[in-house]
């Protein structure tokens, strides 16, 4: 319903109606479940919807910019294609000019005339983000 | 204690997990799954061995179903170990060579061959098949995109790459 409603607005790395949806459902949730469950039952359940949040998070972002998941869902409307006419048709270029967009619109970097400028002042939540992924990738 | 004994499982999982796939030579998710179900298989007995695990109580199971969706988060993430996001190399970049050109960060990717990289991974995944310098995807491929197609439709949203 969310997305319906909010379509595919950003608040960048979220879309807005993942939040939304989050917070609406974990409100009414929360609500119901304190006239039926202990303590412990309820913070088992809200820790089941952040993880459910965190893996649909993930899978939408796979699919919206990961080139192994592009690349997967092209060749399944190519069938077979020789690996130089892939190459050709999925290109470098491709890929950072979708990044070039998306960090445009978040704001992390500012483009003039093909000259990119890096903004090292970050939102708290691209930075909260940012650190995290720093810190799975040294476990 | 069954919640705390699943955290456990999970940081041990990971521990062991991260011990054993040193290298994106040795790691393929088929792998990891497997050895996955296969933990939590023994696991789930030792815990009905040992009386911690009763399917009447709904805690304990909510707690099995945690388990379960740490390991998915876990999975979503660990290919970050082992090879960089585009738009990691790309930040990075830009943060040592601020101000720069657009071609010379096209330059450093193409450096990378970033597109070919991820081809010979997924054909390490088993995922696609190259043959007579073709390439198609395999059975799993084919479970792999309908699934994801399946998600993509609902959520609504473009691949862009």
């Amino acid at each position: 319903m969310s997305y319906l409603y909010c379509d595919q607005k950003m608040f960048y790395p979220f879309r807005i109606a993942e939040i939304y949806a989050f917070i609406i459902n974990n409100i009414f949730a929360l609500i119901v479940m304190m006239f039926f469950f202990e303590l412990k039952v309820i913070l088992l359940i809200f820790l089941l919807n952040c993880l459910l949040f965190w893996i649909i998070y993930h899978i939408s972002n796979m699919i919206q910019t990961s080139p192994r998941t592009k690349i997967l869902l092209d060749l399944y409307n190519y069938k077979t294609i020789k690996t130089v006419d892939y190459l050709n048709l999925y290109t470098v270029e491709d890929l950072l000019d979708h990044r070039l967009k998306r960090f445009n619109t978040s704001k992390q970097i500012e483009i003039n005339n093909n000259i990119i400028k890096h903004k090292k002042t970050k939102g708290i939540l691209l930075n909260l983000v940012y650190y995290i992924f720093k810190l799975l990738k040294s476990l | 204690m069954y919640f705390f004994i699943n955290i456990l499982f999970i940081f041990l999982f990971v521990l062991i997990s991260n011990l054993f796939f040193t290298s994106k030579d040795n790691f393929t998710y088929i792998k990891i799954a497997k050895i996955y179900l296969i933990v939590l298989f023994i696991f789930i007995l030792f815990s009905i061995k040992f009386n911690y695990l009763h399917f009447n109580q709904s805690f304990n199971t909510l707690c099995l179903i945690m388990n379960f969706m740490f390991f998915i988060s876990y999975i979503l993430i660990i290919g970050i170990r082992f090879i960089n996001s585009p738009s990691y190399d790309i930040i990075n970049y830009l943060r040592k060579n601020n101000l720069c050109e657009k071609n010379k960060i096209l330059i450093y990717l193409k450096e990378k061959k970033i597109i070919k990289e991820r081809i010979e991974i997924l054909i390490n995944e088993k995922l696609i098949v190259s043959q007579n310098n073709t390439i198609r995807l395999t059975d799993n491929g084919i479970v792999f995109c309908k699934t994801f197609l399946l998600i993509k439709n609902f959520l609504g949203i473009n691949s862009e790459g």
